[in-house]
């Protein structure tokens, strides 16, 4: 058996990597990608904890299926506004959509 | 059935690998015995998709040339049979182009993780009573899981070429793909839902405990999944991808020699693995009413497989290509609702029979129930949206289509002068 | 750091390289690429799932994202692509963002490996079982009956978590109209 704690890092980094890719990138599709790293982070780290720790009932396992639901909604919202702002500004980048802070 | 289950059984062809592998396990050697039977599935999966390919390119550029009246390949080998060699070997001498502005990776990834779904979903796939190479409790997830990523790298394909044609095509066929999965996954529901398992061999065993062909409890599901398979794995009408007069070859516009040759592989090793599912999910799969005791059952396997390719094959003949705007509102308006009331019912009716504890006698009610209710759903959701027909098909000839009116006297009439025959 | 299994070792490997495929995304200078990187780190982490026995969840996660989510990315890359301004992906807080990253992950892996976990399950992996054998989730029902991850899944989700999983599929419901409004855009506007 894969020990936890090694299961556990994996998660630890890729949550990681993906909060570098939402703070460092400008793109807003990109800083999108990088939110769906991090869910995904997050959804091993339930898995592994409904396995190793707490097998009976599948609470892990079912919080990781609406994870996976809201991840996918979001992402169409998300998208989907990310489509509105490039045809009002003619850019996806987020640092030139800043008409709010006038 | 296993009275005769010794190694030199060939009505399954379980028997022999079995065989091997207990003498293994006898030998406590089990970790041998475990890669020993993953390398004898990767050898059947691979040696059955060589073989099925070369004949099948026979098989359907014949037929093709039946039904367009003309002979086909018949020049290289005994009727035309080592045609598909020439032309493999043909391909594998070409020039493999590398598109200069293109993306050189994506391009070159693209055709080669396109034969993975292929093969993976092969995989899955009861070739024989006991001939699974890996039967997944959850198979029929599996399937639709490894379908999914299809789209995906005919973007990298059509992305990577760096042609506008191919962009095209590839945008077509994940708008046609992704319209069509959910027609697809909602009428494997209720076949899922009827056997109550997702695993391929427990939905044959479903059909052969109950003397039933899943074709005759779900006509609906049926005729959804025949539809929306065909427009999935993008073969005519539904070949609107790579309609050769809009947008050339759609997505594999750039790719040439033996990388086109694996697209063109995939698309006939998708169409034969289209054709097993049918066979699977609502012909009973290698079961086929006792016959399966005299013929082996892979035999009666791949008979309902080839029958079910040579539909498609049929269907590429004779149908005209849909235009793309057509077929996603057929998927959205027609094909989604009629599988949504489809699973309902079928629920209802699972729901009644555990409910009652009742002998399996109680599907041949079903049955009629279904079929009826088939028929009255169709008619009148085609009332309801009126898309009746206004026209009664009738047969063609070929005067009257041309423009000229036959009852003229044909010798002056200005039809027959021009070469093009403008319409008088 | 020993190694006892055959499944431990395809686990290292997927690890590996589904952690380069996450760099790959946050380091890609093509968005395409980026989001091909993407989708290679989540169908690995989908082969992780399957290691630790989820198999039902490493499929969706295979069919969501793989298949879906993908697909939306793609086109909202294609859409949103202006072919002359192709200016720096990433921005100017770059620095900030590497010391953030850093700093999270040593504190989360500070945190992992000083706890005491208390595991339920003992080690399970017998050796006279086959390598690659993977160890299922088995709970049970109320009628004693033995229930995979799939079964077990779709038990609690329409048992315990009904009102939850209700208010999951309006909240699709209403993400998917409210894409479809934004998305469209008016009748005059050239899009």
């Amino acid at each position: 058996m894969i020990p936890m704690e090694h299961v556990l890092i994996l998660g630890a980094a890729l949550f990681a990597i993906g909060m570098y890719g939402v703070l460092a990138r400008r793109n807003a599709v990109l800083i999108l990608l990088s939110v769906e790293l991090m869910l995904n982070a997050v959804n091993l780290n339930l898995i592994a904890f409904n396995v190793y720790l707490r097998p009976n009932p599948a609470t892990g396992m079912v919080f990781s299926v609406f994870v996976i639901v809201i991840a996918a909604a979001e992402a169409g919202l998300a998208l989907a506004i990310i489509l509105r702002l490039f045809r009002n500004r003619r850019t996806a980048n987020v640092d030139e959509a800043d008409l709010l802070k006038w | 059935m296993n009275v005769l289950a010794n190694w030199w059984d060939l009505r399954s062809l379980a028997n022999p690998v079995n065989g091997l592998l207990g003498w293994l396990r006898d030998k406590g050697w089990d970790e041998i015995a475990y890669i020993v039977s993953g390398s004898i599935g990767a050898a059947a999966i691979g040696l059955f998709l060589g073989v099925a390919m070369l004949a099948l390119i026979w098989v359907e550029r014949r037929v093709i040339a039946r039904i367009q009246i003309r002979r086909g390949p018949n020049r290289v080998g005994p009727q035309g049979l080592l045609q598909p060699v020439a032309d493999a070997i043909k391909l594998m001498q070409k020039e493999s182009l590398t598109p200069r502005l293109g993306d050189k990776w994506v391009f070159w990834l693209a055709p080669l993780l396109l034969f993975i779904p292929t093969v993976l979903t092969l995989g899955v796939v009861p070739f024989g009573d006991g001939m699974t190479v890996a039967d997944l409790n959850v198979g029929v997830l599996f399937i639709i899981a490894v379908g999914s990523v299809m789209p995906l790298v005919v973007f990298m394909a059509g992305w990577s070429s760096n042609n506008k044609y191919s962009l095209l095509g590839a945008m077509r066929t994940i708008a046609m793909v992704l319209s069509y999965e959910l027609p697809a996954v909602i009428s494997l529901l209720s076949v899922v839902v009827l056997t109550g398992s997702m695993q391929l061999g427990e939905i044959i065993n479903f059909q052969k405990d109950h003397n039933t062909w899943n074709v005759f409890l779900l006509p609906l599901p049926f005729a959804i999944y025949l539809i929306a398979s065909l427009a999935e794995i993008g073969r005519s009408p539904y070949d609107i991808a790579e309609a050769e007069s809009e947008i050339v070859a759609g997505y594999h516009t750039e790719y040439s020699g033996m990388k086109f040759g694996l697209f063109y592989a995939v698309e006939l090793a998708n169409a034969l693995i289209i054709g097993g599912l049918f066979a699977v999910f609502f012909f009973g799969g290698w079961w086929t009413y006792y016959l399966d005791v005299i013929i082996p059952s892979w035999v009666l396997f791949f008979v309902k497989m080839l029958l079910g390719y040579w539909l498609f094959v049929w269907a590429r003949g004779t149908v005209p290509r849909l235009r793309i705007d057509q077929s996603l509102k057929f998927s959205w308006q027609f094909l989604v609702p009629m599988g949504l009331l489809n699973v309902v019912l079928v629920a209802f009716e699972v729901a009644l029979w555990y409910q009652l504890d009742a002998p399996g006698i109680i599907l041949a009610p079903f049955a009629v129930i279904n079929w009826l209710l088939t028929a009255g759903l169709i008619v009148g959701y085609v009332r309801l949206l009126k898309l009746e027909h206004t026209q009664t098909p009738r047969r063609l000839t070929l005067t009257e289509d041309v423009g000229i009116v036959t009852h003229v006297p044909a010798p002056s009439a200005a039809g027959y002068s021009a070469a093009g025959g403008s319409p008088a | 750091m020993q190694i006892h299994s055959t499944e431990q070792v395809v686990f290292y490997l997927l690890a590996v390289v589904a952690v380069a495929a996450a760099l790959g995304v946050v380091f890609a200078q093509d968005i395409i690429h980026s989001a091909l990187f993407l989708v290679v780190t989540l169908i690995l982490t989908a082969g992780v799932y399957v290691l630790l026995s989820a198999e039902f969840l490493s499929l969706v996660q295979v069919l969501v994202y793989g298949g879906g989510v993908s697909i939306l990315v793609m086109f909202a890359v294609m859409i949103t692509r202006v072919r002359d301004a192709r200016g720096p992906l990433d921005g100017a807080q770059k620095p900030i963002a590497i010391v953030a990253g850093l700093a999270i992950v040593t504190v989360l892996v500070l945190m992992i490996s000083r706890t005491e976990w208390q595991q339920a399950i003992p080690a399970v992996n017998r050796p006279d079982e086959s390598p690659v054998r993977v160890q299922r989730v088995i709970t049970q029902t109320d009628k004693g009956q033995l229930m995979s991850d799939t079964d077990a899944i779709g038990h609690d989700l329409f048992t315990t978590f009904a009102v939850p999983f209700e208010v999951a599929s309006l909240v699709l419901l209403v993400a998917l109209v409210g894409a479809i409004y934004l998305a469209r855009g008016e009748e005059d506007e050239v899009t």
